[in-house]
């Protein structure tokens, strides 16, 4: 359960140089709202006021423009920025799934990094090393997890990646663009491996630029603009399959 | 936890008891404090984080390199030796009394040099996890002192050898080095409070950390013995890393430091504490905005 009121959140730019902006104050295509705080300070309004509230079983899509404040409201809900003003309420285990390759040592085995990038989302380890053979089968990477990660190729370590991160339970999911990852024939496996974990989570709230994909997905669908929601649409995904 | 799913061929791993979370950012300092106090507890509980990383971060250090964990003891042994030759003789002091003195007083020096020039970089050098995860902000402090601690660990071989070889004797005070130890830990996890938040805000502040530090290399007495400063003793008083050295380097030698230096060590603590939770409290939820 998700309940938020009156969200803000404000970036300050503590660079003098930027007090140029002030004298150019213009409406921009893109972007959170650019204002001044009480101290003559540049800042960079993400979130302006947001309110709402996912029930459990909601599969919610963010839309908007670059910069309208999706990744921003993931990060929020996932705990990362504490609010200026407003309330926010979070029930249950959040997984975040907003960088895929955070937690990564290039230096350090795929084995290791399993364990690493586990740890980092806040996985026991003593609870992940049994299951770690069983993501090193499912990522298919056979004896390169041996080797340091600084030999693998884009693709095997975003297919290392994928593998570990849907290997956690979650009852809240925070994923920004869909994790679409690797060959043709991994990508069959991975899409139903991300299907099966989304199944069991209760709450998923999704960023995309991919509208297709959100009406096939989401059940509630809000658009994001310069830190505002401008629009919240009711969905039925099983209309779009 | 396992999760057998909808699909046999493959379980799920349950993640740890996530929290329940609800903020009213509109708070006092009360606030402030008890989330501060909060984020402290839960980073010393989930200690798989700093232990595992910690560690982690040590073996990166001798991966790939020549004399793999041995370096680390090695580096520091050489430049021991190296600087107890050469100022045993400017000081014309006996090898004898001077080397372990020294051996000491580097060590330990090491460890608080370390733990403040890395506290600086704490956080900005953790920017990707803060972003992405929640975790706890102590957890990065407490990864880097660790670290710390085991590299310390490292070292401590180079001290035992020296006793070894000069004949220090171990008596029963000995052990109170462990609570002078105990003292330079939290010491260091303060200051790593104080120093990430503040170098998060202003950049320039590892740099000025760096220049005190090497400065205050030169005015605590590791070098140099304290009995041999004579005039403007005010130097040596009000220089707190002579009080917390002072307390792991006496005991080993044999000797308990007196109760003065207790207090003043214990003073010393006291303020570096409040003043590190004042600052980690009221900036600790600014930090991620900062980055």
């Amino acid at each position: 359960m998700i309940k938020a009121q009156n969200l803000v959140v404000e970036f300050p730019i503590y660079d003098p140089r930027h007090r140029s902006v002030r004298k150019t104050l213009i409406q921009t295509a893109t972007g959170g709202r650019l204002g001044q705080n009480g101290r003559n300070r540049v800042t960079i309004r993400s979130l302006d006021n947001v309110s709402f509230e996912f029930k459990d079983g909601d599969r919610v899509g963010l839309i908007g423009h670059n910069g309208s404040g999706k990744t921003t409201l993931l990060r929020v809900l996932c705990g990362v920025y504490e609010p200026i003003a407003g309330e926010l309420e979070v029930t249950g285990r959040v997984v975040p799934l907003l960088d895929i390759m955070m937690g990564f040592d290039h230096d350090a085995t795929g084995y290791e990094n399993i364990l690493l990038r586990g740890i980092m989302l806040g996985v026991d380890p003593q609870e992940l090393r049994p299951k770690i053979s069983e993501i090193a089968e499912f990522s298919g990477l056979g004896d390169y997890l041996n080797l340091p990660l600084r030999t693998y190729s884009t693709g095997m370590l975003l297919r290392l990646a994928f593998s570990v991160s849907t290997s956690i339970d979650a009852d809240i999911l925070l994923m920004d663009e869909w994790l679409s990852v690797g060959d043709a024939e991994f990508n069959k496996l991975a899409s139903a491996r991300l299907d099966a974990m989304i199944k069991k989570t209760s709450i998923l709230v999704l960023a995309s630029h991919d509208v297709g994909l959100i009406h096939k997905v989401c059940n509630v669908i809000i658009h994001l603009e310069h830190g505002r929601i401008i629009g919240c649409t009711l969905n039925d995904p099983k209309e779009n399959k | 936890m396992l999760n057998e799913g909808n699909n046999p061929n493959y379980s799920m791993v349950a993640v740890s008891p996530d929290h329940i979370y609800k903020r009213s950012p509109n708070a006092g300092y009360s606030e402030y404090l008890r989330l501060a106090v909060d984020d402290l507890v839960l980073a010393a509980r989930n200690y798989q984080f700093w232990f595992y990383l910690g560690w982690h971060d040590v073996k990166q250090r001798y991966r790939r390199s020549l004399l793999g964990p041995f370096w680390i003891t090695l580096s520091t042994g050489v430049l021991v030796v190296a600087l107890g030759v050469l100022y045993a003789s400017i000081f014309k002091q006996s090898i004898h009394d001077y080397m372990p003195f020294l051996a000491i007083g580097l060590v330990v020096w090491n460890l608080v040099l370390t733990s403040v020039t890395d506290s600086c970089m704490v956080f900005m050098s953790a920017e990707g996890a803060i972003k992405n995860v929640r975790l706890p902000l102590a957890s990065h402090i407490l990864r880097m002192v660790w670290r710390n601690l085991i590299i310390f660990a490292h070292n401590l071989v180079i001290i035992v050898a020296i006793m070894l070889y000069y004949d220090v004797p171990v008596k029963f005070e000995t052990l109170w080095a462990l609570a002078g130890l105990t003292i330079v830990t939290v010491n260091c996890l303060c200051v790593g409070m104080l120093l990430g938040v503040l170098s998060a805000r202003f950049r320039d502040v590892p740099q000025i950390v760096i220049n005190v530090m090497q400065m205050a290399f030169f005015l605590t007495p590791i070098i140099w013995k304290p009995d041999i400063l004579e005039s403007r003793r005010w130097l040596l008083e009000f220089n707190p890393f002579y009080y917390i050295i002072e307390l792991v380097r006496a005991p080993i030698l044999g000797q308990m430091p007196s109760p003065h230096i207790w207090g003043v060590a214990i003073l010393i603590s006291l303020a570096t504490a409040i003043l590190s939770m004042a600052f980690f409290s009221r900036f600790r939820a600014r930090v991620a905005y900062w980055l």
